[in-house]
């Protein structure tokens, strides 16, 4: 019985090494936004890119974070060196700590969360065509 | 407070030298602590370097691995802290490895399997 | 040795530990990436979310949702950023002293003798109320009783006050007039229950995340469920509103009587609850009827409200009518915009008054729930009494009955609690202005920036003859005029009990080293208590001996909070009291037969409201009247402060957060464009803000989210030339004493 119960936490041990999905590391892709200083800048992230990027914006805006106020930073980190044009899953595990922890080893390698659940627009479920499946 | 263990050939009833001076070894053992402190003082074992606090009953028992190159040294950190940190009450050890090529060593007291029988 | 023969050394270490353990809880267990998860509660705001959080090495990397408790796993965007807030490199890390106008380096020995000297010289030379304290809702259950017990029960002085009196006093107020107690009879899960939610006075989507969060889904899973929304600007919380009341600032109180009357007019009162369960009253005595109340109401058209508020009067009976309807469950929600102005209780009342003559009120979905600011406010400073009027679980200083059990429990002589209640936080810093207060020890608050028409009482503190003691993680605008600053450590680097806004209690377990020398503020109390003379009054250890005498405190008390040991706190993920055992589950609908264990089994009744002799909540009639300050000629402008979902309080911490800054915090004055168009400015063009008090430039934001009159500046901003409460009115609510933040006159001027 002892014995069943060592092994069975030795095995827990092992899949939480197995399983460990390193929340740390810089992101990948450190290309820099511009520093946005200056005293009386509108701040705020949508403010500029409602103009520069307004696509983007009104996906966000029309998503159920631009409706919680999950606001740009919170993915992307601050401007500058801090600033992750394709954020990890570090910043998704916040909230989505579970669906993080489950997902299928071949979406981390590729485009992690963002594989189905395309930026910015966020939708829960993507509507995909399963192949094989009834047409 | 020293280690405490139940009688044995050590010292006053110690269980005598633990490890060999000058071998490298891994330690698991249970850091027994005043009754619901044991969240503070894994903070402060967090601090020690090579020493992993591994879990907790959130109350008043740490599980730790301890990693270091001198047993000898080892041993002597151990009695430090339990003398220096008076929230800790002691420290037994549940499992020694040696990197002497060996296989893992139990060094189970029997105080120790005794709570384990209890839990 | 080989890296797999260590790993597996290592591996089995952990699982031998693990294993002698017995049951090991998911603390420090869930080791994932080198990171170890401890459960905790946000730092912010009142609504109390479950996190846990991440430390590697030491340090605190990173924060998720805890997915048992309340908020399901998710956390707002500063929450998820908790981290930051402790490794800015302004951090505090040993005590200060002033010296030659220069705060100087000094010991821990040296500063808290110094306040130990200082304080105790005082009371034998100046008198007992001549020392202070002022907390914070922030501080743990623990900190604010530590101080409670030092200043009431050692110094002999009520001058015991915080900043809840800035923020949630009016709530008090209206709860303890209304219901005969404080705090809210429901909780969040009646969220998911509502078909109506009526929020006014509150900027949820910003204030409250995860609570707004919880309305829209709520919407999102019944279509059916419909959002009032009333606030003189449109705020992101207006994005799911079904009908939104853009008001007239302080026209309010009128809409709410308006209601009332609608309800009357069109049969949707509740009789028989009516008949059971309420009294009648006016002014402070519940010695009217319905017909009185009738009677008083007959101003209150809807005609009459769509005038003074300016809303279409469409919209205000489709709002009184969803709100009203028989079939509905309505949820009423609000915070600072009733709280902070002239006749907060009363607005209080207006709100309870809509819930008792509909008789939605204990039923899942159909309450009135007042949303609280900041973290601790509710468990650490309301319930334990941390206020100037007040003892430790709904006390009063002016009962002899209810000092002599205080005493008793404390072991001080009969006699040593003052029966005069203390002065409230302005009051307190008037004194200081008069030098009738000498010392105040200020603990994990800003008043430097925070207080209304802060010139004034900055000058206060920063006079020479007075000795102010400030304790807090970071260099603050109150700081800067401190004789003593004490390093304490943040949040996370000790351990506590925090209280929210639904009567949840959690403990905050330390996961980290305080930083350089800082200390936690329990640790601070308890050692000037002991160099003060006091120390057998505060004897303990660890804030657990505390907790064990403020479950003694409480068990016995309305609160019944007996059931929420240390050991079930370290465990279960937040209990709701009433909660008189350790097996008892918590209370989610207070006053309620087979919930609260305080209505008897037997009562005929499904609701009792137990805290009222007759057992009756009470209907106010409470008519509308002007704010303190009304714009006119000279200074024509509504002035009104409020918050933004980036940061939080005086951004003490959140300014220190590098994408929180980043994003926004400057203080931006929100304009009209008619108004812009007049003072012809544009977003970004500097406009000058006068009030009697003083005059400052913000940056234009013009928006149509703001209404004609009306001017809005978030409160955030600590740069001396944007500290908007160098602006605002230190008038008061005359019951609550909560100063009118909301509203103040000011004039305009392009800069």
């Amino acid at each position: 019985m002892k014995k069943n119960t060592t092994a069975g936490i030795l095995a827990l041990v092992g899949l939480m090494a197995l399983a460990g999905w390193g929340i740390a590391g810089p992101a990948e892709n450190p290309a820099a936004h511009p520093e946005v200083e200056g005293a009386f800048t509108p701040d705020a992230c949508e403010v500029c890119h409602q103009e520069v990027t307004p696509e983007v914006h009104s996906e966000w805006y029309d998503s159920k974070h631009g409706l919680l106020n999950v606001k740009c930073f919170v993915c992307h980190g601050s401007t500058g060196n801090d600033f992750s044009t394709n954020p990890g899953a570090d910043r998704c595990v916040g909230c989505h700590a579970d669906q993080v922890e489950t997902m299928a080893a071949p979406f981390m390698k590729d485009k992690g969360c963002f594989t189905c659940h395309p930026a910015h627009a966020l939708m829960a479920h993507l509507p995909v065509a399963v192949e094989g499946g009834d047409k | 407070m020293t280690l405490q263990f139940e009688s044995g050939p050590g010292p006053n009833g110690g269980p005598g030298p633990l490890f060999e001076d000058g071998v490298a070894v891994v330690v698991g053992a249970v850091v027994e602590t005043q009754s619901g402190r044991a969240p503070s003082v894994a903070c402060r074992l967090e601090s020690i370097a090579d020493l992993d606090v591994v879990g907790g009953d959130g109350d008043r028992r740490l599980a730790i691995v301890w990693c270091s190159s001198s047993a000898k040294g080892l041993e002597r950190a151990m009695e430090q802290l339990v003398k220096g940190d008076e929230e800790i009450l002691g420290i037994f050890p549940t499992f020694m490895g040696q990197d002497d090529g060996s296989g893992p060593a139990e060094a189970r007291s029997e105080a120790m399997q005794k709570l384990i029988d209890e839990g | 040795m080989s890296a797999t023969r260590r790993q597996f050394l290592v591996a089995s270490a952990a699982t031998s530990a693990l294993a002698a353990l017995g049951k090991p809880t998911k603390a420090f267990s869930a080791a994932d990436g080198g990171i170890k998860w401890t459960k905790g509660v946000c730092r912010y705001c009142g609504v109390g979310c479950g996190v846990y959080k991440g430390v590697r090495d030491g340090k605190l990397v990173a924060i998720k949702g805890d997915k048992e408790n309340h908020n399901k796993g998710f956390v707002c965007l500063k929450g998820f950023l908790l981290p930051q807030i402790l490794y800015h490199e302004d951090r505090l890390t040993h005590p200060l002293i002033k010296k030659n106008g220069k705060l100087v380096k000094a010991s821990w020995d040296e500063a808290l003798d110094l306040v130990a000297k200082k304080f105790t010289e005082s009371v034998k030379k100046n008198g007992k109320d001549s020392v202070a304290f002022y907390g914070s809702g922030q501080a743990y259950t623990e900190e604010s009783y530590a101080a409670n017990k030092l200043f009431k029960g050692g110094f002999g002085t009520n001058n015991v006050e915080g900043n809840p009196r800035l923020c949630m006093a009016s709530a008090v107020g209206g709860y303890v007039t209304t219901f005969g107690k404080d705090e809210p009879m429901g909780t969040y899960d009646d969220i998911d229950h509502a078909d109506v939610f009526f929020l006014i006075g509150s900027n949820t989507a910003e204030a409250h995340p995860i609570l707004f969060q919880r309305i829209a889904r709520r919407k999102e899973a019944d279509p059916n469920v419909k959002i009032i929304v009333a606030d003189p600007r449109m705020t992101p919380t207006g994005r799911i509103a079904d009908i939104y009341l853009k008001f007239k600032p302080n026209t309010d109180l009128f809409v709410l009587n308006a209601f009332a009357k609608y309800f009357v007019d069109n049969d949707l009162v509740d009789k028989e609850f009516i008949k059971n369960h309420v009294a009648f009253g006016k002014g402070k005595a519940a010695d009217q009827n319905w017909d009185a109340y009738v009677a008083f109401l007959a101003p209150y058209t809807m005609e009459k409200a769509a005038e003074v508020s300016e809303c279409s009067i469409e919209d205000l009976e489709a709002a009184a009518k969803l709100f009203g309807c028989k079939k509905n469950r309505t949820m009423s929600m609000w915070t600072m915009g009733i709280n902070q102005r002239l006749r907060g209780v009363w607005g209080n009342n207006l709100i309870h008054n809509l819930h008792l003559i509909t008789g939605k009120i204990g039923i899942p979905g159909s309450t009135t729930f007042s949303l609280t600011g900041q973290p601790n406010a509710c468990g650490g400073v309301r319930d334990q009494g941390g206020l100037c009027h007040i003892l430790p679980y709904g006390r009063l200083v002016k009962k002899p009955e209810h000092r002599a059990e205080v005493e008793k429990v404390w072991g001080v002589p009969a006699g040593t609690i003052s029966d005069k209640p203390g002065k409230h936080a302005l009051a307190m810093f008037q004194a200081l202005e008069t030098k009738d207060i000498k010392c105040i020890y200020i603990m994990c608050t800003n008043p430097g920036q925070s207080l209304p028409n802060v010139n004034r009482y900055r000058k206060a503190m920063a006079d020479p003859d007075t000795f102010v003691v400030v304790a807090d993680i970071y260099p603050t605008r109150t700081t800067e005029l401190a004789d003593v600053v004490l390093p304490a450590a943040a949040w996370s680097e000790k351990e506590g009990v925090f209280g929210c806004t639904e009567r949840r209690y959690q403990l905050e377990h330390q996961v980290v080293l305080p930083q350089g020398e800082a200390r936690a503020d329990f640790d601070i109390l308890v050692d000037l208590a002991a160099r003060c003379g006091y120390g057998k009054l505060l004897p303990w250890k660890s804030p657990d001996d505390a907790w064990e005498e403020l479950l003694l405190l409480g068990k016995d008390t309305m609160y019944q909070i007996g059931g929420i040991t240390r050991a079930r706190l370290r465990k279960d993920h937040g209990v709701i009291w009433p909660c008189p055992t350790e097996d008892h589950p918590g209370t989610k609908l207070r006053y309620v037969k087979g919930e609260d264990p305080w209505v008897p089994k037997d009562y005929p009744h499904r609701i009792m409201f137990y805290a009222k002799p007759d057992n009756r909540a009470v209907v106010w009639f409470r008519p509308w009247e002007n704010a303190a300050e009304m714009p006119d000629e000279e200074y024509p402008f509504f002035f009104t402060t409020g918050r933004v979902i980036e940061h939080w309080h005086t951004a003490t911490m959140t300014g220190r957060c590098k994408e929180l800054t980043h994003a926004k915090i400057t203080s931006e004055v929100e304009i009209h464009p008619d108004d812009a168009k007049k003072l012809g400015v544009r977003t970004g063009d500097g406009v000058r803000v006068t009030s009697r008090r003083d005059s400052l430039i913000f940056p234009a934001l013009v928006t149509d989210n703001s209404q004609p009159g009306l001017v809005f500046v978030h409160m955030h901003d600590a740069h001396l030339d944007r500290m908007c409460n160098r602006i605002t009115i230190d008038q008061f609510d005359p019951g609550s004493k909560e100063p009118t933040f909301k509203i103040c006159a000011v004039k305009l001027a392009k800069a």
